[in-house]
């Protein structure tokens, strides 16, 4: 089968088709697709990007395309990791609005010329942020289940590692999904937190003893604190930030640490890029597996006895043709409030571009 | 890739084609049962490597060649010419995928029962036969095979293949077909 990543000489681009390689997702009789655009810089770091992987890796390299426009892109597996990113400088922050003017023109395009010239079944990987909006855009023209955003998948790895941390396990011992939006209004689903080894009691006394007493009620404004003081010691003492990062608990270290990172200049990009390649993976595989993404729903799930509606990071079940089942119990009280409240972000960010559901909004999901 | 078409000998030149319709040896996946014929003319770079390229983009997908031949090469290119079974949608992702092989230079694909997909056989009948097509095929062979001589016979590939499962079925000593190259450039469907 075949991969073809959008933006292939990002950051992340980059790393995703490296990642693939080493690896060893794709075989050497599959095709790895470098899409890029048909300016002059794009199109000859995109030629560049061939050669180089060919150079590197030609024992075990797939084989390697060049497509400089949407109209060429064929593959089984889409990764969406074009668009504009935020700038990787301390004090600079992420206005996701702004972004999603900027990348809603990128998804468009894509998406129309995968609908238009392609088979109906290509399953697509977005990574580009705002991820809900580019799932949105997608979903809509290609079909819902054929579409995942990678950041749900990326914030469930960070928060499996963070709990595996305080424990003092390692990650793949620690089951849990992050839902909701990828960024600040992520949900950490500490009510499906299980650990190798731990009996339902035991997992319980040790997730309280992570959890501190606090609730997601209080988490945005633990947000808002964090970067605070974090914004100061990027500038002036980075190792004294992240140190300080580590003694906060999991869930805030799933946001902090990550952001911190960013604005550190070293960016995320191959967090981002195993994340994405753990997702290609597992639609080549061809096995069903249980992962975290941003999908578009229209009512598969509920909170509160209230279908959901729109996108929004869920556990959803994986395969090759796509996601098919939502795998969300019964969220906690306080999850259940702040995954409401996520998902009416959302669509008020849809909203512009006619892709919210308009059945939601955060004043109505609070009232929920 | 370095085959060359040979219209004149007596064996079955395309390899894998079932010239007389009775079994499929492929055994191409047809998931519908009622999937359409289609015949390509891959024009690919004469190195090592080009048909195993070609190849792989079918079977990764689950479809088997009806019959795969490689043509005279002319200059660094020869012409690779596969009959294989699939849906509409599904012709289309293979060929637009082959079109991606860095290897390939230019596909054309039609369906099997087109007028321009033309092929020629050549038939051998037991000393005394006479060679006749069978009703409604619109052929045209020259030689004499009462002697027992081949005949060589040219036509659309419906017809063609007509042709041999009818001469087979009558006893035929030998019986090959090959698909050849396309001569009309009219747009493909």
């Amino acid at each position: 089968m075949d991969v073809a990543v959008l933006g292939a000489t990002g950051d992340v681009g980059r790393q995703v088709c490296t990642q693939l390689i080493e690896r060893r997702v794709l075989p050497t009789s599959s095709r790895l697709q470098l899409v890029g655009r048909a300016d002059g810089g794009s199109a000859r770091a995109t030629h560049g990007l061939r050669a180089d992987l060919v150079d590197a890796y030609d024992e075990h390299a797939p084989l390697i395309d060049v497509a400089l426009s949407p109209d060429d892109v064929v593959a089984e597996v889409v990764v969406v990791a074009a668009g504009r990113t935020s700038p990787p400088r301390p004090g600079v922050t992420t206005d996701r609005a702004a972004l999603a003017a900027d990348n809603h023109a990128v998804f468009a395009a894509y998406a129309e010329a995968l609908a238009r010239n392609g088979s109906g079944h290509e399953v697509v990987v977005v990574v580009s942020n705002p991820v809900e909006l580019g799932v949105a855009v997608m979903a809509a023209a290609l079909g819902r289940h054929r579409v995942i955003g990678m950041g749900a998948w990326l914030d469930t790895l960070r928060f499996r590692r963070e709990v595996a941390v305080s424990l003092g396990v390692r990650r793949h011992r620690v089951g849990g999904f992050v839902a909701g939006q990828h960024g600040d209004d992520l949900v950490p689903l500490w009510s499906t937190v299980r650990v190798s080894g731990l009996d339902a009691d035991e997992r319980r006394r040790a997730v309280a003893t992570m959890r501190r007493g606090r609730t997601l009620d209080g988490f945005a404004d633990e947000i808002d604190a964090a970067k605070a003081v974090l914004s100061e010691l990027v500038v002036t003492d980075i190792a004294a930030a992240f140190d300080l990062i580590e003694t906060w608990p999991p869930d805030l270290r799933v946001l902090a640490r990550p952001w911190l990172t960013h604005q550190s200049g070293a960016k995320t990009a191959a967090g981002s890029a195993n994340a994405t390649v753990d997702l290609v993976d597992t639609v080549l595989d061809g096995r069903d597996i249980v992962v975290a993404g941003q999908v578009a729903l229209d009512g598969e799930t509920s909170i509160g006895g209230r279908p959901l509606h729109g996108v929004l990071g869920v556990p959803v079940v994986l395969g090759p043709e796509g996601w098919t089942r939502v795998l969300l119990d019964e969220p906690d009280p306080d999850e259940a409030r702040r995954l409401a409240t996520t998902a009416g972000r959302i669509d008020a960010m849809l909203a512009p571009w006619g892709l919210g559901t308009g059945t939601r909004t955060g004043a109505d999901a609070s009232a929920s | 890739m370095t085959g060359s078409t040979d219209v004149t000998g007596s064996t079955d030149v395309t390899g894998s084609t079932d010239v007389t319709g009775s079994t499929d040896v492929t055994g191409s996946t047809d998931v519908t049962g009622t999937d359409p014929r289609w015949v390509a003319f891959v024009t690919g770079a004469d190195r090592a490597g080009t048909l195993t390229a070609l190849t792989n983009v079918f079977s990764t997908r689950g479809v088997n060649f009806e019959s795969l031949s490689a043509g005279s090469v002319e200059g660094d290119a020869g012409l690779i010419v596969v009959t294989f079974l699939a849906s509409d949608r599904r012709r289309r992702l293979l060929i637009r995928t082959v079109e991606r092989l860095a290897v390939v230079r230019s596909v054309e694909v039609y369906p099997a029962e087109d007028s321009a997909v033309r092929a020629a056989a050549v038939v051998q009948l037991p000393r005394g036969g006479e060679f006749a097509p069978p009703e409604g095929a619109d052929v045209r062979w020259s030689g004499d095979s009462t002697p027992g001589r081949p005949v060589l016979v040219e036509g659309t590939l419906a017809d063609v293949e007509r042709v041999v499962a009818h001469v087979c079925a009558l006893g035929a000593l030998s019986a090959g077909l090959v698909i050849l190259p396309p001569v009309d450039t009219a747009p493909p469907t």
